[in-house]
C-alpha cells in the first residue's frame, strides 16, 4: 500500500511490479501470479498459490503471511517527483 | 428501504467494548450477527473438535450479545460455532446459550444448524461428479471422505428459513461469513450487489478501521448506497480504509466468489460521510450458474510430540546440514530396536525446523541467511500418542548429546 496517491500513480506508471518480476522472487511459473492494482486502496496485490497446504504436517507459514518479507528490500527505481 | 446490521465483534470470543456494543444497541439494529469461526490457524479445531477460543471468552461475549438481543428483540445469527462449524461446535455453543438464559433469565426461540457432511453423503455427490477440487487444491480421492471430518460452508439460504420462521438466536455450523450480514438484507429484498459488498466489509468487525481494532461496525443498508459506521471510541473509517478491506482474504479484490454467484466491486466508489462513517455505493453482483458449497475436511495425520531447544555453536550450526541425515538413520535403527521391530521408522516422522537458517519460508529466501543461533523445532509424529512420546524421549536425549564426528 502507498502512503498517496502520487506515490501510488507514480509506482504503478513504471509497471515494474509485474508478473514475471514476481514468478522470479517467488520461483514459479507466471501463470500462478496475479497482480491487481487498487486504486481506491493506493494499493497492488500480488498472490500466488501456497507452496503447500495450509496447516499441512510441513507446512511452515500457516496464515501465509510472511512471504512478502524479503521483498521488503527490493530496490525501486527513483520515482518521479509530484 | 433501510436495513441497520451490526456487527458486534470480528469473532465471538474474540472480545469487543461494552461501549462499542452499546452505541450499535443505540442505533436500533434489525439484526447482530458474528461469526465464530476461523480456518486460519489450521485444520485442528475441524479434526478434532475443540474450539481455538476458551468456553470462558466466548461465554463472555455470548452473553453481552444474547442481553443485547432481549433488549432490541431482533435476530442474533452466529456462524461457525466452536471454531470450525462441526455439530458438536454448534451444540457447545447453544450449552452455553442455554446456560446464560437460565442464569440471566432471557427468552428466546433457539435455532440450529448443522453443517458435518456424512462420508456416504460425500461419495454419493462424488460418484455422481458434484465434488471438485478447488483451483490449487490437491486431488480428491474418493476414500479420503471415510478418513475426514467434513463440513460444507452454507450460504444465506438455511439462515433465511430460519428468520422466516421466527427464530430469534440462529446458531449455525460452517458458514460463510459474509452470509451472516447478508442474510436478512437478502431476505428482505435488498439490492444484492450492495448487500454482498456490505457484508464482505463488516464481517471481520472493525478490521477496516483505523486504527484496526476488535471492536464493531453498524451498517444501514438503502435502496441505492450503504453507510458503514465504526463503533469504538477514537476509531475511525475513511473511503481508502474500507475499499482495501476487499483485499483481505481474497486474492482479487474485485472479484469476491459466494456460493450463489460473484461480488463484483469494480465500479464500487466511497465517501466520506463524516469520521467515522463511509458512503458505498456501485457495488455489482453476478449470479453463477450453478450454486455451490466449499467443503472443508480435516484428516487424522498422527499425534505429536515436540521438543524445543536452541543451538549457539558456530560449528554445530555449520554442520547441521549432514548431521541431521545422520540423526535420522541413528533414529531408524533406534526405534526397530527400542519397539523390538514392532513399530515401522516408516510411519514415524521426525521432523526438525531450524529456525534461523530461512525455515518460515521454505526455501524462497532470495539470500541464504547467516545464523549466529538458531531456534530448532523437532517435531515428532506416530500413530499413536504413546509411541510419539517414546520416540521423543530418545530423540530429545540423541539431539542434544551426539558427538560430532571430527
Amino acid at each position: 500500500m502507498c502512503h498517496d496517491q502520487h506515490a501510488y500513480e507514480a509506482l504503478t506508471s513504471t509497471g515494474i511490479l509485474n508478473r514475471t518480476l514476481f514468478a522470479g522472487l517467488f520461483n514459479t511459473s507466471e501463470n500462478e501470479i496475479l497482480v491487481v492494482n487498487h486504486p481506491h486502496a493506493l494499493a497492488v496485490k500480488v498472490s500466488l498459490p501456497r507452496p503447500s497446504v495450509q496447516g499441512d504436517q510441513h507446512d511452515s507459514d500457516c496464515y501465509a503471511g510472511q512471504q512478502y518479507a524479503p521483498r521488503m528490500e527490493l530496490q525501486l527505481p527513483e520515482l518521479p517527483c509530484a | 428501504m433501510d436495513i441497520r446490521i451490526l456487527a458486534p465483534t470480528g469473532a465471538l470470543g474474540a472480545g469487543f467494548d461494552t461501549a462499542a456494543l452499546d452505541r450499535g444497541v443505540a442505533a436500533r439494529p434489525h439484526v447482530i450477527a458474528c461469526d465464530a469461526g476461523s480456518t486460519g490457524s489450521g485444520p485442528a479445531a475441524l479434526g478434532s473438535g475443540t474450539p481455538k477460543l476458551s468456553a470462558q471468552a466466548v461465554t463472555r461475549d455470548l452473553r453481552l450479545l444474547l442481553r443485547a438481543r432481549d433488549t432490541l428483540q431482533v435476530p442474533l445469527i452466529i456462524g461457525s460455532c466452536g471454531t470450525s462449524g462441526r455439530d458438536d461446535g454448534v451444540d457447545r455453543v447453544a450449552g452455553l446459550a442455554r446456560t446464560i438464559a437460565a442464569e440471566d433469565n432471557l427468552h428466546f426461540r433457539l435455532g440450529l444448524i448443522y453443517s458435518d457432511q456424512p462420508a456416504e453423503r460425500l461419495q454419493h455427490l462424488y460418484d455422481e461428479g458434484r465434488i471438485r477440487p478447488l483451483a490449487n487444491a490437491t486431488a480428491i480421492e474418493r476414500k479420503l471422505f471415510e478418513r475426514s471430518h467434513t463440513v460444507a460452508m452454507m450460504g444465506v439460504e438455511p439462515i433465511q428459513e430460519l428468520l422466516r420462521d421466527g427464530y430469534d438466536v440462529i446458531l449455525a455450523g460452517r458458514a460463510g461469513d459474509t452470509a451472516l450480514f447478508a442474510a436478512l438484507a437478502h431476505l428482505n429484498g435488498a439490492d444484492p450487489g450492495l448487500t454482498w459488498h456490505m457484508a464482505k466489509t463488516i464481517e471481520c468487525g472493525a478490521a477496516c478501521a483505523i486504527p484496526p481494532d476488535a471492536n464493531g461496525l453498524l451498517v444501514t443498508l438503502r435502496d441505492d448506497h450503504f453507510d458503514v459506521t465504526t463503533l469504538a471510541d477514537g476509531s475511525r473509517l475513511t473511503p481508502r480504509s474500507v475499499a482495501a478491506h476487499t483485499l483481505y482474504e481474497n486474492a482479487d479484490p474485485f472479484h469476491i466468489a459466494e456460493p450463489s454467484g460473484t461480488l463484483d466491486t469494480t465500479h464500487a466508489t466511497y465517501e466520506a460521510v463524516d469520521e467515522r462513517t463511509v458512503r458505498v455505493r456501485g457495488s455489482r453482483y453476478i449470479e453463477a450458474d450453478g450454486y455451490t458449497n466449499k467443503l472443508e475436511g480435516a484428516e487424522l495425520v498422527g499425534y505429536q510430540t515436540v521438543i524445543i531447544g536452541g543451538v549457539r555453536d558456530r560449528v554445530v550450526i555449520e554442520r547441521l546440514p549432514e548431521l541431521l541425515p545422520m540423526a535420522k538413520k541413528y533414529f531408524d535403527a533406534k526405534i526397530l530396536d527400542v519397539f523390538s521391530g514392532q513399530v515401522d521408522p516408516d510411519s514415524i516422522d521426525i521432523n526438525y525446523r531450524l529456525y534461523g537458517t530461512g525455515t518460515v519460508l521454505a526455501g524462497t529466501e532470495p539470500t541464504p541467511l547467516q545464523p549466529q543461533e538458531l531456534g530448532v523445532l523437532i517435531t515428532v509424529t506416530a500413530p499413536d500418542q504413546g509411541t510419539a512420546h517414546a520416540i521423543s524421549t530418545f530423540v530429545a536425549h540423541a539431539s542434544s548429546h551426539l558427538p560430532i564426528p571430527e
